[in-house]
């Protein structure tokens, strides 16, 4: 059971770790959608991904995440249109994977339109899982984000994307907690085989019957061998201890 | 060790596995820290309480069948 326990600490190393590496110092937006108009009011903000009929609201759920196959990049499209005030330079569009609370990837792209004046813009931005494609498996959460230079989220939407792994093995991640399961189901049935063969154990004071007093623990044969005064001693008998030669003569 | 924290430590484990898998399938979204590990906290426990559980029932019922055995 114990090397189960540290295999599911390497499992847990082996998600989170590339992570680790990845991870940039960037700020997560919270989840779901909200408008923060700072400088600008914006009077709409929407992102298309992967085509125009896309609209990042309908997969708001993960039952409802946008299926990215093996090797496909994600294309958001950003369009917003702001009524009042404008967007300092330096701010951008970005769409930032989340998983266990870390930002595992972030990927950003310029604004294009008219920042400095009430009007509309655009942005493109392209997403690319990267080497984590390889690892990891599943539905993350993407938060889709109009952001100042400092980071600061003017405008931030949540959706859900279903990578799916290139390999027919799928991810690294999944054969080990494969492994996991069954190492651990066999576990569970040998403790329950074990429960099934445990002596009964007998009220204090009085011996269970087959075993010594109080039973033996679980998993262990109780000790039912012959005792040590019956029967001759088949082992030959033992050689006197030798004498130091410095010893009494 | 026994029977019955054997179970419940594997079901513990078995539980935590369990919710990576439902992530990993599509089924669950592990994005907030604390969320998770609510999951994984919820779901290990509850593993841990049925196997653990289920031992015990088993060992009593071994228990009593040769306590009716020995009459």
């Amino acid at each position: 059971m114990r090397s189960a326990v540290v295999a599911g600490i390497v499992a847990l190393a082996m998600v989170v770790g590339p992570s680790v590496a990845v991870s940039s110092a960037a700020a997560s937006s919270g989840p779901g959608a909200s408008v923060h108009a700072q400088t600008g009011t914006f009077t709409y903000a929407f992102v298309s991904w992967n085509g125009a009929g896309h609209n990042i609201s309908s997969a708001n759920k993960p039952s409802s995440a946008f299926v990215l196959k093996p090797g496909e990049n994600g294309h958001a499209n950003f369009s917003f249109e702001f009524s009042a005030g404008s967007i300092p330079s330096g701010s951008s569009a970005s769409l930032q994977m989340t998983y266990l609370g870390l930002v595992l990837t972030t990927s950003k792209a310029s604004l294009v339109g008219s920042l400095l004046q009430p009007g509309k813009g655009t942005a493109e931005v392209n997403f690319s899982f990267g080497p984590l494609v390889h690892a990891l498996e599943g539905v993350f959460e993407i938060t889709a984000g109009i952001l100042s230079s400092s980071g600061a989220a003017y405008w931030s939407e949540s959706f859900y994307v279903f990578a799916k792994a290139p390999y027919l093995l799928e991810s690294a991640a999944v054969v080990v907690l494969l492994i996991l399961l069954v190492a651990e189901s066999y576990e569970i049935a040998a403790a329950l085989r074990d429960a099934k063969r445990t002596p009964p154990s007998a009220p204090s004071g009085q011996p269970a019957p087959g075993g010594p007093p109080g039973g033996s623990p679980a998993g262990t044969p109780a000790a039912s061998g012959p005792p040590a005064a019956a029967g001759p001693d088949p082992s030959p008998p033992q050689a006197p201890p030798p004498t130091s030669p410095g010893g009494a003569s | 060790m026994s029977a019955v924290s054997s179970a419940a430590g594997s079901g513990v484990v078995l539980g935590i596995v369990l919710v990576f898998l439902v992530q990993q399938f599509g089924f669950l979204g592990l994005t907030d820290l604390l969320v998770s590990l609510l999951y994984f906290a919820l779901v290990a426990a509850l593993c841990g309480i049925i196997c653990g559980f289920a031992a015990s029932v088993v060992a009593r019922r071994a228990r009593d069948r040769a306590a009716q055995a020995a009459k």
